[in-house]
């Protein structure tokens, strides 16, 4: 080693994390979500850390965008609150980086204190920021720009293949125009006017080969549309809690499936073993920790 | 081991893979800051000098954040450049700030229009002001002000090695003059003066990507200046100097404005990053609206400009009349 690398050495070893982060995080917490957690999300070649600003109802609820250690130059304009916690020595919320978020992207539970509830109270009380207009030179402006494309991405995991038992209006699914998403059925499914406009109107399901042809043909994400098939909502609730997330990725890594598909196939297989019983509602929780206490 | 592996284990950023990283990702993160880069060049020495500033600043957020991130490694690498990349534009910003804040002072002591207010070393304001005049000395109403001078032309650059000017002298006055009569009698701090221009000529300041190597702009911009007068001229001359403040991020995507999708290709970043980029054009040829020129010729020429340095398939995909495509107004055409 070179001196300068010496050097070099010495001042990147010379700050070690705080333990209560370094323990928060290796204790790969998982309980259900609350608000005034804080998480970290994840999605692959994304990492966010999120504050839950309110409950959770089916999976799915409010989060702001939280950065440890990062903050807009002094000189910008741009809505933020800079703060300590229990656990980050300094993290910046980022009021207008909010949206809703699904469990499956939730990745491990780092903080749940009277600071981080007080802060999602704080934010949940707050009225919401609408920003129509960004100042693009702003110099915190493209910092923003990449938390809120960090944001979506999130918000774009994709979801396993629910089963809806109630039709769903399409024309709330698809991307353009009524005119254009009649279009879009027409071609994409091979079905005439009349059935285009049935499930257009919410008043037939997508078979389970439709959503799969119209996803792809229109560049969604797998199983984001809802079709008669695929897999019972209870369990695609559970199957998708952060808890199973470690057991669906070892299960993709094992395969070289994308976590959807494990964590698809995992479902598939808690599914199969409850059918073999005669409980009327099976607790998933349990069938599934039975199965992933039998993966390699 | 991975850098995941070793941030886990060590609790900082001392690791072997970690270092190989974070040097790697220096080497690239400061390749692009030009105004930050020593006389003579970048030399590793140099380079290192730079890390230990930043680290002695900011290594503390650094770990926090890396440690925080998780085992995703690309999403260890994005973290990394974004923190090292916004840590460096502050530093350039600093060497803008200070430089438009001493050209102001300059201007400010020259010009016997503008007063120094007793017992305010820091604040200035416009001789002769009766005291009585109502001014309006919040950010936005100094900033719109300083926009509404028209004719506002950028210097000539001809020097790859040296930031653009902002204006020229006379046109700086002019746009002091209009700021601090804004302001009233109260005056302003040199300060919010310096933030208001750093506004009002941010693309010029900020722009610290250098030309490419290769980048014939600079031959064109060195051409002696035709000396005819005909208007199509004068707004080749003008598209020109527009053309040499753009980042060269900036000139890839000026085909493409009014296709935001192609924007976030070309970039290779997510909808928000894309629109910002396409949003800070849009107000730097906004700018060109106030001027006393043929604005849709200039936008015709600065499209011309950027199809010559683009890429084969970017010329290919731009699908749009080059006049739909750069509206100079700053407004996407119907």
């Amino acid at each position: 080693m070179s001196p300068s690398d010496d050097r070099l050495h010495a001042v990147l070893s010379g700050y070690q994390a705080p333990a209560v982060l370094r323990e928060a995080l290796a204790a790969a917490d998982h309980p259900d979500v609350r608000a005034g957690q804080i998480w970290r999300a994840r999605v692959d070649g994304t990492s966010v850390t999120v504050l839950i600003v309110s409950d959770f109802t089916a999976g799915a609820g409010d989060v702001v965008v939280a950065t440890p250690g990062e903050a807009p130059p002094a000189d910008s304009t741009i809505e933020h609150q800079r703060v300590a916690t229990d656990v980050f020595r300094s993290l910046t919320l980022w009021p207008t980086v909010r949206g809703t978020l699904h469990h499956r992207a939730l990745d491990v539970m780092v903080e749940h204190s009277a600071t981080s509830t007080a802060l999602a109270q704080h934010l949940r009380s707050a009225p919401r920021v609408v920003t129509l207009d960004d100042d693009p030179l702003d110099p915190g402006a493209e910092l923003l720009a990449e938390l809120r494309d960090d944001l979506a991405r999130l918000q774009a995991a994709p979801a396993v293949p629910m089963r809806t038992a109630d039709p769903v209006r399409l024309a709330m699914m698809l991307p353009g125009a009524a005119r254009e998403q009649l279009e879009q059925l027409i071609e994409h499914l091979g079905v005439n006017q009349h059935e285009a406009m049935e499930l257009h109107r919410g008043r037939r399901t997508l078979t389970a080969e439709q959503a799969r042809a119209l996803e792809t043909a229109i560049g969604m994400e797998p199983g984001t549309l809802p079709s008669s098939a695929g897999i019972d909502p209870d369990l695609a609730l559970e199957i998708e809690h952060p808890r199973w997330r470690e057991a669906a990725r070892r299960r993709a890594a094992r395969t070289g499936q994308a976590e959807v598909t494990a964590r698809t196939s995992l479902a598939a297989e808690a599914y199969a073993l409850a059918a073999r019983e005669s409980t009327k509602d099976p607790d998933w929780q349990q069938r599934i920790a039975l199965l992933v206490a039998g993966e390699p | 081991m991975t850098i995941a592996d070793e941030l886990a284990e060590l609790g900082h950023l001392g690791g072997r893979a970690t270092t190989e990283m974070l040097t790697a990702r220096w080497r690239s993160a400061t390749k692009q800051f030009y105004v930050l880069e020593p006389p003579g060049g970048w030399d590793d020495e140099n380079r290192l000098d730079l890390l230990h500033e930043f680290l002695c600043e900011r290594l503390e957020d650094l770990t926090d954040a890396l440690i925080a991130v998780g085992a995703d490694e690309e999403a260890l690498l994005k973290r990394t450049s974004r923190i090292m990349k916004n840590w460096l534009i502050d530093q350039a910003r600093k060497t803008d700030t200070g430089a438009i804040r001493l050209r102001l002072e300059e201007l400010l002591n020259a010009d016997p229009g503008f007063l120094r207010l007793p017992g305010h070393a820091q604040r200035w304001a416009l001789a002769g002001m009766t005291g009585t005049e109502v001014g309006r000395d919040e950010e936005d109403s100094l900033f719109a002000a300083a926009m509404a001078v028209p004719n506002v032309k950028p210097v000539r650059w001809r020097d790859e090695g040296r930031r653009a000017p902002m204006a020229s002298g006379p046109d700086l006055t002019r746009v002091l003059t209009a700021v601090l009569g804004c302001a009233g009698p109260g005056g302003l701090e040199i300060g919010m003066l310096t933030r208001v221009f750093q506004r009002r000529f941010a693309v010029t300041v900020t722009s610290h990507v250098p030309l490419d190597a290769d980048d014939m702009l600079s031959d064109r911009l060195a051409a002696p200046v035709t000396a005819d007068p005909a208007e199509e001229s004068v707004a080749a001359a003008r598209a020109a100097e527009v053309y040499a403040q753009l980042s060269d991020r900036e000139r890839r995507i000026l085909l493409h404005l009014d296709d935001r999708p192609r924007v976030e290709q070309i970039l290779n970043v997510g909808r928000s990053v894309a629109y910002i980029h396409i949003a800070r054009i849009r107000v730097t040829l906004a700018a060109l609206a106030g001027e006393d020129l043929d604005v849709e010729a200039v936008a015709v020429e600065l499209v011309r400009l950027a199809q010559a340095d683009a890429a084969p398939d970017d010329v290919q995909d731009a699908t749009s009349e080059p006049s739909a495509t750069t509206d100079a107004k700053g407004a996407q055409r119907p």
